[in-house]
């Protein structure tokens, strides 16, 4: 037993170390290497470790809160904590945000593991929706970008109803189906070898029964790794994509199609693919004050911190096709039906 | 198995790595604002701590992942790898090439680089300083662009790349900046339009200071600053190449 365990752990350190060593010695060359690189991949390297850098932190953030909630919390408190009635519900939901300000790269992996930790579906959809809007810091920089008019208002405003709405309609279509994703559904291997299997996620039981806080730590962090390196993935595709699409498709092109009644899908396509952070978008979206409606600064501003290219993957990493399709075709709709009637309205 | 445990690893280690190398040599600055010095700190430092408990779990033999494989583990690693080895090539900032792509009307994004309060602005505005400092920037191009007749025979110095653009005259650049709210990825171009006999001679991305007199000049309809050029300077890049 004791020579087999020894003899195949082997390859995987050797790999380990092979990969570390490969990376100190080409950061180390580099300096000396003068490569005549083509501006494009230049620009595509520097958008994508930014994109990348900026949402670390945050990713991270996410991964750990999930493994707390995963490993600390069960599925009966939770229970014990959510609201019987669904509107009332889907309003604290909406408005969690003001108290746990996270962006929407963290948000993600927090509202996967509450989906599995048996939250309904709808309210999980409003708290996804809303905290990356409805949180004190995108109020105050949207402020800040648009300081003699209601644009910050409105953009709660309008957030709200849209986040509050789609839980709502989420649970008219697609009311207790299964949505998660048949990977992630499973239960960990918490069991850890030398303790009981607890089976959480069906007895109701949070991972580990009675362990010691040392067990628990490397729980919490073993998950926090998991949770980390399979969601990261999802969002290392949208990240290399919303850069590649920013180096590659001038920004004119869009700007120029601008006017009319397009401008709102234009505008939405736009903080689609830019995948903005939602505590800079709106001072993006001041330089498109002078040349598009205000509702379609608007759709910009909602939309982009909704859903965009860098956390639609994570989505489909976390929950079945249909759900995020269903998810997508919702907000896209009711974010458009505000746009169109801000402009309708005489705009702000 | 094993393989697959050890790989995870070495991408957490190196992604831990990664961090370190940005925030000892300061380049980080290139691709985040500033203020996510911290949280990435923070970030680091968590990295190692998780690449930590996954070896000592593997050095201890526990072959199993922790969790449920997912659907395709190596597929994810691999991916995970692709941001390391675009970290590998050379540090890279924005250039005129990104200006191309993002914005051709370099009067149109002025107004909207702004993040200071107005407080900050009207402090400017009694005693102008020709030497614009890096902090000050944006605030200052923000003031020139709304009330370009107000600054009138002032005199400028300022350091930036340089940019052309083809429906430019022949004796004008852009001396340039991105400005940045949270990451490159957001930034948006600051500068004043350069009229200088010998622009034609300068090469794009080149870093210089430039020194004159605001003028104001009609563009696309609308009134926007210019600098009459006295003096031109090679400069070496700054060490952080964005204000914010």
């Amino acid at each position: 037993m004791n020579t087999f365990r020894q003899s195949s752990f082997r390859p995987g350190l050797k790999l380990l170390v092979l990969i570390f060593l490969l990376f100190l010695l080409s950061t180390g060359l580099h300096a000396n290497i003068v490569l005549s690189y083509h501006q494009e991949i230049l620009s595509l390297r520097t958008l994508f470790l930014s994109l990348v850098l900026e949402s670390l932190p945050f990713l991270l953030l996410g991964s750990v809160i999930s493994a707390l909630l995963e490993v600390l919390v069960s599925e009966d408190t939770i229970a014990r904590l959510l609201p019987r009635k669904t509107l009332p519900g889907l309003l604290v939901a909406a408005l969690l945000g003001l108290v746990f300000p996270l962006c929407e790269c963290g948000i993600v992996l927090i509202a996967g593991r509450l989906a599995r930790k048996r939250v309904p579906l709808h309210l999980v959809t409003t708290f996804m929706l809303s905290v990356p809007l409805i949180n004190p810091l995108v109020i105050l920089s949207t402020g800040m970008a648009f300081p003699d008019s209601p644009v910050a208002f409105f953009r709660i405003a309008g957030a709200l109803g849209v986040a509050v709405l789609t839980g709502y309609l989420i649970k008219c279509i697609l009311d207790g189906q299964p949505m998660l994703n048949a990977s992630s559904i499973q239960a960990c291997g918490c069991g850890h070898h030398h303790l009981p299997a607890a089976i959480h996620g069906r007895a109701g039981e949070s991972c580990l029964n009675n362990p010691g806080i040392l067990v628990k730590m490397e729980a919490i962090l073993m998950h926090s790794g998991e949770e980390f390196l399979s969601m990261g993935s999802y969002f290392v595709i949208g990240a290399f994509l919303a850069s590649l699409l920013q180096v590659s498709i001038p920004r004119d092109i869009l700007t120029g199609v601008g006017q009319g009644s397009s401008s709102i899908l234009v505008m939405m396509a736009m903080a689609f693919g830019l995948s903005l952070c939602s505590n800079a978008d709106a001072f993006v979206a001041r330089s498109f004050a002078s040349t598009f409606s205000s509702g379609s600064i608007m759709a910009f501003l909602i939309y982009g911190a909704m859903i965009d290219l860098k956390n639609s993957f994570m989505l489909f990493g976390q929950f079945k096709a249909r759900y995020v399709i269903t998810l997508m075709g919702l907000v896209t709709l009711l974010v458009l039906i505000y746009g169109v009637s801000v402009n309708l309205w005489g705009g702000i | 198995m094993r393989t697959l445990e050890g790989t995870r690893c070495g991408i957490l280690l190196t992604f831990a790595t990664l961090l370190l190398v940005l925030l000892i040599n300061g380049n980080a600055v290139n691709y985040v604002h500033p203020r996510f010095q911290w949280g990435l700190t923070l970030s680091c430092a968590v990295l190692f701590l998780l690449a930590a408990v996954r070896i000592g779990r593997l050095w201890n033999g526990h072959h199993h992942s922790y969790a449920q494989p997912q659907r395709r583990p190596w597929l994810a690693c691999f991916i995970m790898i692709l941001p390391l080895c675009f970290a590998v090539l050379p540090d890279s900032t924005l250039g005129s090439y990104m200006v191309e792509m993002k914005e051709k009307d370099p009067a149109a994004t002025q107004s909207t680089t702004n993040t200071a309060p107005p407080s900050t602005a009207s402090a400017v505005v009694q005693a102008w300083d020709p030497v614009i400092k890096d902090e000050e920037f944006t605030t200052v191009m923000m003031m020139l662009y709304n009330k370009p007749e107000d600054y009138t025979d002032q005199e400028i110095e300022y350091v930036g790349f340089v940019y052309h653009q083809e429906d430019f005259p022949e004796d004008s650049f852009v001396a340039a900046r991105f400005a940045i709210i949270c990451c490159a990825a957001d930034a948006q171009v600051a500068g004043l339009l350069c009229h200088f006999p010998e622009a034609a001679t300068l090469k794009k991305d080149q870093w210089v200071r430039i020194k004159g007199r605001i003028q104001t000049r009609m563009y696309q309809s609308r009134v926007i600053p210019v600098v009459e050029v006295s003096m031109v300077q090679m400069v070496k890049p700054p060490l952080n190449p964005y204000v914010y």
